[in-house]
Formats: structure tokens, sequence, C-alpha cells
């Protein structure tokens, strides 16, 4: 019975953490592709015939920036599926 | 197969573990070394075609791909490494094309726990094993080139009391390169997962088709060029010295 309680408590906090990684990761990402994004944007606009080289770039920023939400999703895979799905 | 007992099969969704066979005293994944095996002979196979027809003369359209991909991965090799950086060429090509293959593997249906051809990215221990392979490639490069007083050196540059922290960069590099990709294409898998058992039946096809677009037309490419050009500036800062 107090097992059972202390596994609900993890599973409970697991899902909590969980849900945090996943929620400022997103922010992160969001913000980060924003920028990114912003920055292409304005840089088209002052100069038309660059638009080839920044997109290259903006990717290249996009799939670094995208990482950490990444990284924070493997996280949250090892704490609610891993550390408190016994 | 309806959806709760998809989600309840998807809840065993386990990070590293597959169905598993004994080889030799080793425990193997089975199904991901299979689709790491078609993917490797679909690279070779592609590899192999377009050198029997290469021609001089006007370049069929498989050629006329291959040399772009080449041309560019050279020239992005050029402008960081320089001439000595040839040899790092074909290192980049074939993580590119196998890393992009492996990740359109995760595009073809072929059931779902198991799965028979899942892409061998999403496994943890495929990712690491790359990273790895890579990583020990730089250092060993680095202290052949640089020499190993250099490289030790290098620790305590700029300042030494930065040490700890270039330590963590050095550590944090093989980490960060193994979980991008698998971060990026495991959760590809576990959103196909959740489609099926979460959408109603007639929405199914629709969120499939248009995940599977996403996945395959934008984070496949770009996941495995971040993986190659990563690979070109740790070869850059181990060959040419940062500072």
């Amino acid at each position: 019975m107090a097992n059972d309680l202390n596994q609900a408590i993890e599973l409970a906090g697991a899902m909590v953490g969980g849900g945090l990684a996943l929620g400022g990761g997103a922010i992160g990402a969001a913000i980060g592709d924003g920028l990114a994004g912003s920055q292409t944007i304005a840089g088209v606009a002052r100069q038309p015939e660059a638009q080839g080289r920044l997109f290259t770039i903006m990717f290249i920023i996009v799939g670094l920036v995208e990482a950490m939400y990444f990284i924070n999703l493997v996280f949250m895979v090892l704490f609610v599926f891993v550390l408190a799905k016994k | 197969m309806s959806g709760l007992g998809l989600l309840a099969n998807a809840g065993s969704i386990t990070v590293g573990n597959s169905p598993t066979i004994k080889l030799l005293g080793l425990t193997v994944n089975k199904y991901d070394v299979i689709s790491s095996l078609v993917a490797g002979l679909l690279v070779i196979g592609i590899g192999l075609a377009v050198r029997v027809h290469v021609t001089a003369g006007v370049p069929g359209k498989m050629q006329l791909a291959f040399e772009t991909l080449t041309n560019a991965v050279s020239d992005q090799v050029e402008s960081s490494i320089g001439q000595k950086g040839r040899r790092i060429v074909p290192l980049a090509m074939t993580l590119f094309l196998y890393i992009l293959f492996c990740n359109w593997l995760e595009m073809i249906p072929t059931g779902h726990a198991p799965q028979f051809l899942p892409a061998p990215t999403g496994d943890v221990n495929m990712t690491y094993a790359m990273a790895l392979t890579v990583i020990i490639l730089v250092h060993a490069t680095w202290i052949r080139t640089q020499g190993l007083g250099h490289y030790i050196g290098h620790y305590f540059r700029p300042y030494k009391v930065l040490f700890p922290i270039n330590l963590i960069e050095e550590i944090a590099k093989p980490l960060t390169l193994a979980l991008r990709l698998f971060g990026n294409i495991f959760s590809g898998g576990i959103m196909v997962l959740l489609i099926w058992a979460l959408l109603p039946w007639f929405a199914v096809p629709i969120g499939d088709l248009v995940w599977k677009s996403f996945d395959g037309l934008f984070v496949a490419p770009i996941q495995a060029f971040i993986f190659s050009l990563l690979t070109i500036l740790y070869f850059q800062t181990a060959m040419s010295g940062d500072h």
C-alpha cells in the first residue's frame, strides 16, 4: 500500500518534471527559431540576392536550436518512461 | 487495433530497448541492425550505380545529383579546413548519405510495436556509436596534427581557469551530437505512434501524411546535414587550431 503510494508520487513527480522540461524547451526553441528567422528576413529585405546563403545559415541555426528541445524531450522520456514506470 | 490499445502498447515505449537476439554472446537489437544494414546497402548501391554509369560527357541525373552533393561538401571542407582536409570529404559524404537514408527509413510503414524496419538513428545506441566514432577520430587527428603538448595545452587556453569549461565542452560535443540526432528521429517515431493511437480513424491518413512529409522533407535532411557539418567543424578546430 505504501509502495503504491510511493509509486504514484514518483509517477506524478516524473510527469510534472517531464512537462516542465518540454514546456521550457518549447519556449526556448520557439524564441531561438524566431530570432533566427527575423534576422534572415531583415537580411533578405536588405539584400534580396543573398536569399540562398541566408536560408542555408537559417536552416543550420534552426537545426542547432531545435536540438536543445529534442534533448529536453529525451530527458522527458527518461523521466516518464524509464525512471518512474516500474 | 483501437486507439487505446495502441496507446497502451505505446506506453511501453522504452529508450534503447528493442526486440533482441543473442549473437556470439552479445545482445543485438535485431530490427535496428537489419534496417541499418538496409540503409548501408542502399548507400553503397547508389554509389556503385553512379560509378557504373559515370561519363565525362553529358551526365545523367543521378551523376549530376551526386556531383552536386560532392561539390557542396568539398566546398564546405575547403572553406573551413583547406587543402589538407580532403581526407575528410568521404567521411562527411558518407555520414550525410547514411544518416539521410536511415532517417528516411522511418517513412516506410512497417508495423508499430515491433517495427520491422525502424529508423536506426532512432535507437540511442546507434547515435552514441556514430558520435563516439567521430569524436575519437577528431581527437586522434588533433593529437596527430598538432602534437600531444599542443593538444593538452588547448584545454588551458585562453585562460588556465577555464579548464573545467573546456573539459565540459569536449564532453558535451559527442553527447549533443548523439542526442540531437536521436531526439529528432525518435520523436518522429513517437509522433507516428500517437497519430495512430489518438486521432479518429478518418483523420489518421491525413495526419500520417502531414507528419511524415514534415519529418521526411525537413527533419531528416537537416539533421543529416547538421551532423556532417558539425563533424567538419570539429575537424577544423582539430586540424588548424582555433586560436
